[in-house]
């Protein structure tokens, strides 16, 4: 047997049972490290939240999935990109197994820009790479996502979260475009570049 | 000696301890994900503290949707698969439906078997898809000359009893729950029928046709394809992808249609209409 070591730890145990002090600092020691490290995670949570506005809608709206296309907003022909009378854009779309629609987004650069879906059927989800759209689409609730795109480009955009057999190919694009080439249009009409 | 053991024992300080970190912890999380990030708004003002919160609880909504104008109404179809419309389809009466189903099978075949191209089989088609398209006929939203001036002549109880007699017959199409689905069928499947059908085309976002058609998986308005004409489904296929026929709810045909090449519809057709009866063509 080696000399007997200062750290308590290391002290042969009488009978058994662990020393009190020995229990408690190391329990001490443990909570330290669980405490430290949700407080490392909360803090990267609400600090990209915050900065990178990485954060889920903050807004409860309901909606019937089963009627979407007979009234209300979103009707076939209220489907796509709205420009609102402050300039910003307002994109309405349904995400339906296996499509969303309309199946191609115009969208202005350097614009604010909502997007508002819903799901006609079952949970699907919305993607948009290198931005922080990112939200699930559940039926029944209205999913509404801010953002603003720096350049122009076309995103994919595919659904994220598995709705079914036809899942793989449920994927479409948001296509930004200069706000000089995007279509002036009166308040009420709707454009996107699924026809095209 | 060992401590008193037990949640709520006042003499050892630590589940004391324990309670108040979670009471902490629910408070601080719930003061940053409803005032702290809830109140935050990408391109628009932060949220008061009560908006924020009443807000995420779905008490209180500010964005007043319905209420901004919006371009002509345009409506696909006047039907909406909810519970009173299915049950008013599953109140059809047999024995009536065959009444008023002698008024279709000079072009729809004897028993709704279709001995013609250009008219589709609707023996053994779902009770709610032809009551949606007699609906549609007669609200215009799908044209066929005859069909629309038919449909018009027929009462709604009308419309739901022949659905639920044609619903009935056999010898028409396959039923669409009625064979599992085949492994094997991928994306490097050399038929390009086979491989539409079960697998689809990712890169051009068209999703298999039995992910809603059959075989096993199905979905309300889609009807059974197998033994189906297929001059008739080629020819939908193509009025799908020109939007002369506007009737599917969310596009969603229309949408796939849109990207199918004329030889592909063709596969298509020849593959679901394998199982016909012989056709005289005349629907080409």
């Amino acid at each position: 047997m080696a000399e007997p070591s200062s750290n308590p730890l290391r002290q042969p145990l009488p009978d058994g049972v662990v020393p009190e002090s020995a229990v408690a600092r190391t329990e001490k020691r443990w909570v330290i490290t669980m405490v430290t490290m949700l407080a490392i995670m909360m803090l990267v949570i609400v600090a990209t939240g915050l900065a990178d506005a990485l954060h889920p809608a903050s807004n409860v709206e309901v909606v019937d999935p089963r009627t979407l296309h007979l009234a209300g907003e979103f009707v076939e022909s209220n489907l796509g990109t709205a420009i609102e009378p402050d300039g910003s854009a307002t994109v309405r779309l349904v995400a339906v197994q296996y499509d969303f629609v309309p199946n191609c987004v115009q969208v202005p650069v350097n614009t604010p820009v909502k997007f508002r879906l819903t799901s006609a059927d079952v949970v699907h989800g919305f993607l948009l790479p290198d931005t922080n759209v990112n939200t699930m689409v559940v039926p029944g609730f209205v999913a509404e996502v801010r953002t603003r795109f720096a350049q122009t480009g076309e995103y994919e955009m595919p659904c994220h979260e598995f709705c079914g057999l036809g899942h793989h190919a449920m994927w479409t694009r948001v296509r930004v475009v200069p706000v000089a080439q995007f279509p002036t249009e009166a308040p009420q009409q709707r454009t996107s570049c699924a026809e095209q | 000696m060992a401590r008193e053991q037990g949640p709520f024992k006042t003499d050892n300080p630590w589940p004391r301890i324990g309670w108040w970190s979670v009471a902490g912890l629910l408070a601080a999380g719930a003061v940053l994900g409803f005032v702290v990030l809830g109140g935050e708004q990408q391109n628009g003002p932060r949220l008061g503290t009560w908006t924020a919160i009443c807000r995420a609880l779905g008490i209180a909504s500010d964005t007043g949707p319905a209420t901004a104008p919006q371009p002509p109404l345009q409506t696909p179809t006047r039907i909406a698969w909810t519970a009173a419309t299915l049950a008013r389809i599953a109140g059809g009466d047999v024995k009536h439906g065959e009444f008023v189903a002698l008024n279709c099978a000079a072009c729809h075949g004897e028993q709704g078997v279709s001995q013609s191209g250009l008219f589709p089989t609707l023996a053994g088609m779902d009770a709610g898809i032809i009551y949606k398209q007699l609906d549609d006929f007669r609200a215009g939203k799908r044209s066929w000359g005859a069909m629309n001036a038919i449909a018009t002549a027929l009462s709604d109880q009308d419309a739901a009893d022949v659905a639920a007699y044609f619903a009935g017959r056999v010898n028409g199409l396959a039923p669409i729950l009625g064979e599992n689905f085949h492994g094997g069928r991928t994306l490097r499947e050399a038929d390009v029928a086979t491989r539409l059908a079960f697998a689809g085309d990712p890169a051009r976002g068209i999703p298999p046709c039995a992910a809603c058609h059959g075989p096993s998986a199905s979905k309300p308005g889609a009807p059974s394809l197998k033994g189906q004409r297929p001059e008739y489904i080629e020819r939908q296929l193509a009025a799908f992808a020109q939007g002369i026929r506007q009737n599917d709810i969310n596009r969603q045909m229309r949408t796939v249609a849109m990207q199918l090449t004329p030889d592909e519809m063709h596969a298509i057709a020849v593959y679901y209409g394998s199982g016909a009866a012989p056709a005289e063509l005349a629907g080409r």
